[in-house]
């Protein structure tokens, strides 16, 4: 404590203690000259002696401040100021190189920024690392890896486990609301009671549920969403225990949960309990669970343990019966992210590259700044500066310029985020938390910094590696660049000409993979079609009649608006919104017992579905008023589903035998998003079948559909005034949802690569250039010696071509090794798509080169004379 | 120049700063008189550099060891002088028992056969 103080005083005193130091010296320069005057020396001699004796003053000098401590933050200050002195006296440097940086740090910035919030900020539950969601595992025609539970699953999962502390599920669902300005209608999801204690979540007022309030027969009681309860309660503690009305059904409010539940990407506005029943059979499969691992039980040891237990309750007749089914678990981070996190990845290691790229152009223009700065170094070097402290005072400049990138990039990075938040589809999870915080900003400071000592080190070794001689030597006049500092340059070229490659073929896979999804074919015309989903719950349409005598009317008053083509009711549309597959049966086919039966999508439609998306009829006939509920049962089949289950025979007047003769094959729809393989599709009259689930559609003469929203929405009310209606839109805006994710991030990995591109052209051109003004006087004694102006392009050509060839050789090693790991996000196109990779080739090779010429042109045009009289 | 060539004695390391204090022991003096004694008292063995004389006093210094201030030579010139302090007279008992503990360690090993005729 002593010492710190002192060091302070002495730190405060400094001026004084310089200028006594130097008397102090000077004390003992003049006795040790008096000393050998009286030794009988002359006296200019004997001072140069004593001086001799001295040695180097300002290293002597140096060493003793060093003594009093804190030289170190001295000598920062020092070399700052001095920093920001040389960089203020070369704006055009500064500026070229802070404005590079910005942008690499800035994009990367940006990027962490959403990273951060997705994917690095941990669940709000508590230990999320136990959780994990369970589903079972079937083949891929009965459910696929994430097959429902049935609620004998879960009690017979509860019963018999071991590795689980608790299991919950639950399902989502929707509730119409009449209680706000417009009847509406909100997502909701039925729980079990023990759902948000396996969650590990509190109820940030009230409570949340208690163990008997999922039995049959207990009271409705509902847990609001802090959503929810702002924007329609303005967060009145007094909601608690009032009752709000959803669907015919009273609800008692218990609680509120807290704001960062980020259970999903879409906002959930009601919470409530799940009443099972007791199981008399294995089926119906609808539930999600939820498990909270034992502590010390591992994943894999839960799953080994689960596929051992037994079912104990029999297959029902209408269940998927006859399948395979596993247990099947994952990570609850994994539920939740999915393959957001695969793509997030990519872009930050996309931002990273066009980073470092950034950090090789700097890299460059300080090597070649440095070039012009080796004779104030061997100055340096000569008046007793060591290694040391010249690399210092260097990586001082260059952190500096970093720090200014690195602030200027987190303007650019605040700016970008806001951009990146509109472009960003909403499925992304957790996207409201983004934006600059303590984490983001941290990050940004260590990347300013490790690429300002990444940048700041190449040429500082090559720098302060040249000896004293050499750098007097050729300093003076330089005939040709030297060889190791060209060695240099191409390196940086070659480096950041092959990080550019990679980005370009990442972009290119991931961009042709966004065409060729955009350019599936859904079997559906989308233009000039409005839909919107209207879901018929509540008193008015419990029976099924009450539905009967609904839509008929429905569609014949939309009907009458002007300009509506066509208009249809049904439960699935495309592309990925499809109600539900089952198993059905041909009529004198019996079921073979080790075969699972056949599953495929029931579509249930109004009679002029097919004609309002133009789906075309490839046998029989459509649907037609003729197919009224007292008719015969009719099913019409896709193309698929004709194809895999009537091979060679004609499907026209067979039988399925739940739904009808079949008396039409239309055409491929895909109902399963745009990039799955087309599965069975089984058309029912909406006539013959129920459904409370349903999407109206109007195909329109209207160039815009959303024109109609009005008069339909009033059509709608007439009948029923207190229907709520959602998801209002265009046909094409349901299908641009669809590709959204594949939309945004190929946008952000081209805007990258395009930014890549043009960094490495921009330090290719540069370093090439420089070259050319480094070997003038090379080039003009070629020139004087008679070599022709096509071999002195070439000369210069040459150079560019090694190195691009070079850079885009590697670079396409590193991509052959690297897009492997796009493998999932690419839609039928190969990792290793060789048209891809030859456009980037090509691509790459052309602007190197064309960065080549300007200056090998410059070249052409150096005049003997004047280059050789340049000494 | 005339100047003969001496058998120097390479110091070791921290030595300086104990020749230092214990030549302060015999009352303040500047730097230059400091180096002169040591030169003197070591039959000329012994040469400090300049070099690494100033720093080693103001490391002291920065210790507490030492103390400095300016007073006039014996020319009458200002000169910074350096005296001890409490701290470093105790420092120097301590620093000269440690180094004379070591130097009899070493002479013993050195000189074995010196033991065996004791």
């Amino acid at each position: 404590m002593n010492s710190f103080f002192r060091k302070l005083r002495w730190l405060a005193q400094r001026r004084d203690k310089e200028a006594e130091l130097r008397e102090e010296l000077r004390f003992h320069l003049d006795e040790e000259a008096g000393q050998r005057q009286e030794d009988g020396v002359a006296a200019d001699e004997a001072r140069f002696a004593a001086r001799c004796e001295l040695g180097n003053l300002t290293l002597v000098e140096e060493d003793t401040r060093t003594a009093w401590g804190w030289t170190w933050l001295e000598e920062i200050t020092q070399d700052l100021r001095y920093g920001l002195r040389l960089l203020r006296k070369s704006p055009g440097f500064t500026a070229v190189a802070v404005l590079t940086l910005a942008l690499g740090i800035g994009a990367n910035t940006a990027i962490f920024s959403v990273v951060n919030a997705v994917l690095l900020k941990s669940l709000p539950f508590k230990d999320p690392e136990q959780l994990v969601m369970v589903w079972n595992r079937a083949a891929a025609a009965a459910g696929g890896d994430r097959t429902p539970l049935a609620v004998a699953d879960l009690l017979d999962w509860r019963a018999q486990n071991r590795s689980f502390a608790d299991i919950a599920a639950f399902q989502w669902g929707s509730f119409n609301y009449a209680g706000g300005d417009l009847p509406e209608q909100l997502r909701a999801a039925n729980v079990t009671a023990n759902f948000f204690s396996v969650l590990g979540v509190q109820a940030q007022l009230g409570r949340t549920f208690l163990p008997e309030e999922d039995r049959p027969g207990a009271q409705h009681v509902a847990l609001l969403s802090d959503g929810f309860w702002r924007s329609r309660f303005a967060s009145d503690t007094q909601v608690l225990g009032r009752t709000l009305t959803l669907g015919d059904e009273a609800y008692t409010v218990i609680g509120i949960l807290p704001a960062k539940l980020d259970f999903t990407a879409k906002e959930v506005s009601l919470w409530t309990t799940l009443q099972l029943k007791p199981p008399t059979r294995r089926g119906p499969y609808f539930l999600t669970g939820v498990a909270r691992l034992k502590k010390d039980v591992s994943l894999q040891r839960a799953r080994v343990e689960m596929s051992t237990l037994k079912t104990s309750y029999p297959s029902g007749q209408y269940t998927l019966s006859g399948q395979q089914f596993n247990f099947n678990a994952v990570p609850v981070s994994e539920f939740i992210l999915g393959d957001v996190r695969l793509a997030l990845l990519v872009l930050m290691a996309a931002a990273t590259l066009v980073l470092l790229i950034a950090a090789v152009n700097v890299a460059n223009l300080m090597l070649v700044r440095s070039a012009a700065r080796v004779k104030e170094m061997s100055l340096r070097t000569a008046l007793g500066a060591s290694r040391s402290r010249i690399i210092r005072q260097l990586l001082t400049e260059s952190t500096l310029l970093a720090v200014t990138g690195g602030a200027l990039g987190t303007l650019l990075a605040i700016a970008g985020v806001r951009v990146l938040l509109k472009i960003a589809p909403d499925t992304i999870p957790r996207l409201s938390q983004v934006g600059i915080d303590g984490r983001v900003l941290g990050w940004t400071a260590l990347v300013s910094v490790v690429t300002g000592l990444l940048f700041g080190l190449a040429p500082k070794w090559q720098t302060t590696r040249l000896s004293l001689e050499e750098a007097l030597k050729e300093s003076g006049r330089a005939t040709t660049e030297s060889t190791g500092k060209r060695r240099w340059h191409s390196l940086l070229v070659v480096t950041e000409l092959s990080l550019a490659v990679m980005l370009l073929i990442s972009a290119g896979l991931l961009t042709k993979s966004f065409w060729r999804l955009q350019r599936v074919d859904s079997g559906v015309s989308t233009e000039r079609i409005l839909t919107m989903q209207i879901p018929l719950r509540g008193p008015h349409y419990e029976k099924a009649q009450q539905l009967d005598s609904f839509y008929p009317h429905l569609l014949e008053r939309i009907q009458t608006l002007p300009s509506v083509r066509a208009v249809a009711v049904s439960n699935s549309l495309p592309p990925d919104s499809n109600e539900y597959s089952d198993n059905f049966s041909i009529e004198g086919r019996p079921a073979v017992p080790s075969q699972p039966p056949p599953i495929a999508y029931m579509i249930l439609v109004s009679t002029d579905y097919f004609r309002a998306f133009s789906i075309p009829l490839r046998k029989g006939r459509f649907f037609t008023t003729a197919d009224a509920a007292n008719s015969p049962p009719v099913a019409i089949i896709s193309e698929t589903t004709a194809r895999q289950f009537f091979p060679n025979e004609d499907p026209l007047g067979k039988r399925i035998t739940e739904k009808g003769e079949i008396v039409g094959v239309v055409g491929d729809v895909k109902y399963s998003g745009l990039a799955d393989s087309i599965q069975p599709a089984i058309y029912e009259p909406l006539t013959q079948a129920h459904t409370w689930d349903a999407f109206l559609s109007v195909r329109t003469d209207a160039a815009d559909p959303l024109s109609l929203v009005t008069a339909v929405r009033d059509k709608i009310k007439s009948l029923d005034p207190e229907l709520p209606v959602s998801q209002v839109g265009t046909l094409e805006s349901r299908f641009a949802r669809a590709v959204a994710q594949p939309r945004f991030r190929t946008t952000l990995i081209a805007s990258f690569a395009a930014l890549a591109l043009v960094l490495a052209v921009v330090g290719t051109y540069g370093v090439i250039s420089y070259s050319v003004t480094q070997r003038t006087h090379e080039i003009g004694i070629r020139v004087a010696l008679g070599a022709p102006r096509k071999s002195v392009l070439k000369l210069v050509l040459g150079q560019g071509t090694a190195l691009a060839i070079a850079g885009v050789l590697i670079g396409l090693a590193g991509s052959f090794a690297l897009t492997g790991l796009l493998r999932n996000l690419l839609f039928n196109v190969s990792a290793t798509d060789w048209p891809t990779f030859a456009g980037t080739t090509l691509l790459l090779s052309g602007t190197a080169l064309l960065a080549c010429y300007f200056p090998a042109r410059r070249a052409t045009r150096v005049d003997p004379v004047q280059a050789l009289r340049h000494e | 120049m005339s100047r003969d060539v001496r058998s120097r004695v390479e110091l070791l390391q921290g030595t300086l700063e104990l020749l230092i204090l214990r030549t302060l022991l015999a009352g303040p003096t500047h730097g230059h008189a400091i180096a002169k004694h040591i030169h003197r008292t070591s039959e000329e063995l012994l040469q400090i550099e300049t070099g690494s004389l100033y720093p080693a006093l103001h490391r002291l210094e920065a210790k507490g060891w030492i103390g400095a201030s300016w007073d006039l030579s014996n020319k009458g010139k200002r000169a910074r002088f350096y005296r001890l302090t409490p701290l470093g007279r105790k420092q120097l008992v301590t620093e000269q028992s440690k180094w004379e503990t070591f130097s009899r360690a070493v002479a013993l090993i050195l000189n074995p056969a010196d033991r065996e005729t004791e």
